[in-house]
């Protein structure tokens, strides 16, 4: 039990409902698209109907790169960075580092994706900015990514935007906790739905629940919005003079004597089985660096091996192929502060243990968002005999309720133009527009049915996405088990409990509020 | 044995706890807590975190987070049932 004086206490509520009504909309906007975003990887591969479940960096690539090498004109042929791409394919990307028109360095070449047994899928020009453009199987994941990080707001604004809401979690999660008195011993304090304070048990039961879970994602989510967005930036023009270069230089380590002499290079499909096997886990990426010379330099990045929170890159000798050894992400030998920036990413993203950690780190995306919207639903419960107040909860509705549908409806939309190609177009428009049609019933409709309403209409397309994806051309599930693809049977099943369970919520809010224990009947002031 | 089925046995274990602990809420029954009631509930919240306190003496990084992030989830769903039960029951009583 937390005791504070009555003044204290009194600022804190104010700062807890001021933080949460502020920016809550926008906060519940990040934390739903966040929840779905932890399966971002799975929806890339559910969405484009890949079979191919193996990373394809495990499959022989030498020879065929090789090749490619001595199809992709010279001035190109000074790194190449090798990756997965959403269908399974691995994407080349030969490049030199270039200044462009704004004076900046940038990589520019050839992008090549090769399917795993050698064939090439396509050739295009490409620069770093745009190197993933044809990757249009992924627009879903991506789309759902991009709102969550930068709410689709031009860089630095989206990431500074989003930074900000996770400053708000953090002063929201502190101020909840000093100010609820009885943290543990209401753990099981649920009074009912009838009265208002029965509902805020709702609110400060998940809240209590999910807290360590708040802390640590809204800390992670400002350090990551923060860091590229401001910090970077604002260390090279305090420590190096506004020269990034030489903050990289410090920060990854600095590169060996030039040796331009032409080396044959060593057997890369060598490299990468011993990457393997030292890693324990599956291969995401590789970059050679000088291709082709004495100084070539090998680095291989793998996932996190059973056991590990993160992945490791692993740096070669290029000429020679012989291990040189673990590369830290910061400095160039392991330190206390590199390792508190590698448990960032497994902290934020859950990604460390496969299935297992995403479904928690799902449901906890689940409770926070819950905890977020039925706070801005009881800060708006306490005001509702005022017209404006009443205006905004129109508006918390048609958020709320209408961003899952929004995002349901993105996703049809990605199916439905998955054959012609208009993915990267349509996905956006798909959610724009799904959102103008939630707007219609929260302008006309009274308040507490807009959200049963929406709701109701996001299990619908939720049921029916399944079916549109296989309409589409997308693999059935005897295709996807005959290929050892559980991804897209896993994902389509929670798809329809989704469904289903937006159903059920739907029909038990319009039953409450025929019952009349709706919005109206919860106003007890007194309380 | 792997560490998510490490963490799933741990989470089980502190799952048992907190429905000790939500079975034998004294504010939930609106009860008073006598001595033996209390003693119990210590036993319950020691139940619910030495599989955590294990993991995170044993350095099990992977799997303490697990832990923490299932529990987390389950004690709320557990919350969410235990109202649920007393509110049934109390409907059957009148």
């Amino acid at each position: 039990m937390i005791r504070l004086p009555q003044q204290e206490t009194k600022t804190l509520v104010a700062i807890h409902g001021w933080a949460g009504t502020a920016l809550g909309l926008l906060l519940y906007a990040v934390i739903v698209t966040g929840t779905v975003a932890v399966f971002a990887q799975e929806i890339r591969v559910w969405s484009s109907g890949a079979l191919q479940s193996e990373s394809p960096l495990h499959a022989p690539i030498d020879a065929t790169l090789r090749r490619l090498a001595g199809q992709t004109p010279e001035q190109f042929r000074d790194d190449v960075t090798l990756r997965v791409t959403t269908a399974r394919n691995v994407s080349a990307f030969f490049h030199s580092h270039v200044k462009d028109e704004a004076g900046q360095i940038t990589e520019k070449g050839v992008v090549w994706q090769v399917a795993p047994d050698g064939r090439v899928i396509s050739r295009r020009d490409a620069t770093r900015a745009n190197v993933f453009a044809q990757d249009t199987d992924g627009v879903l994941g991506t789309f759902f990514v991009d709102l969550h990080v930068r709410l689709h707001l031009p860089n630095p604004y989206g990431l500074v935007l989003t930074g900000v809401l996770g400053l708000a979690m953090l002063a929201a999660a502190v101020s909840g906790l000093l100010m609820h008195r009885h943290l543990f011993t209401d753990l099981f304090t649920l009074r009912g739905r009838v009265r208002m304070v029965g509902l805020r048990d709702l609110h400060t039961v998940a809240a209590s629940w999910t807290l360590p879970h708040a802390f640590v994602l809204a800390f992670t989510g400002a350090f990551f919005s923060f860091a590229t967005s401001i910090g970077v930036p604002l260390l090279a023009m305090v420590a190096f003079g506004g020269d990034r270069a030489a903050l990289v230089e410090t920060v990854v380590g600095a590169k060996e004597k030039p040796d331009p002499r032409p080396a044959d290079g060593v057997n890369l499909d060598r490299v990468l089985a011993d990457a393997r096997a030292r890693s324990g886990g599956t291969l995401i990426s590789a970059n050679v660096d000088h291709w082709g010379r004495a100084d070539a330099h090998i680095t291989v990045r793998s996932g996190p091996r059973d056991g590990a929170l993160g992945g490791v890159t692993l740096a070669y000798d290029g000429a020679t192929g012989a291990f040189v050894g673990e590369k830290p992400s910061l400095g160039t030998k392991p330190s206390l502060g590199n390792t508190v920036f590698e448990l960032m990413g497994p902290l934020h993203f859950g990604n460390f243990a496969g299935w297992w950690s995403k479904a928690v780190w799902f449901a906890l995306g689940f409770a926070s968002a819950y905890v977020t919207w039925s706070g801005l639903g009881l800060w708006l419960r306490r005001r509702d005999d005022r017209p404006a107040w009443r205006a905004f909860g129109r508006v918390i509705a048609w958020t709320g309720a209408g961003l899952p549908f929004s995002m349901a409806v993105s996703a049809a939309a990605f199916f439905l133009a998955l054959p012609s190609g208009a993915t990267p177009w349509w996905t956006p428009a798909g959610f724009l527009i799904a959102a103008a049609i939630a707007l219609l019933p929260a302008l006309v409709l009274p308040a507490e049915r807009v959200a049963p309403l929406l709701f109701g209409a996001t299990g619908l397309v939720l049921l029916a996405l399944p079916i549109i994806r296989i309409a589409s051309g997308g693999p059935g599930w005897m295709a996807a088990f005959n290929a050892s693809q559980h991804v897209i049977p896993a994902l389509d099943t929670f798809v329809v409990i989704g469904g289903m369970i937006c159903f059920v919520c739907a029909a038990t809010a319009l039953r409450r509020t025929a019952e009349g224990a709706g919005f109206a009947a919860t106003m007890t002031p007194a309380e | 044995m792997s560490a998510a089925t490490t963490a799933a046995i741990c989470t089980l274990i502190s799952l048992l706890g907190t429905i000790g602990l939500a079975a034998s809420d004294p504010k939930r029954l609106r009860r008073k807590a006598v001595r033996t009631l209390r003693l119990a509930r210590i036993g319950f919240v020691l139940l619910t975190l030495a599989p955590g306190v294990w993991l995170a003496a044993t350095l099990q990084g992977v799997g303490f987070l697990l832990w923490i992030g299932a529990s987390a989830v389950l004690g709320w769903v557990v919350a969410a049932l235990a109202s649920r039960a007393t509110a049934s029951r109390r409907k059957y009583l009148a």
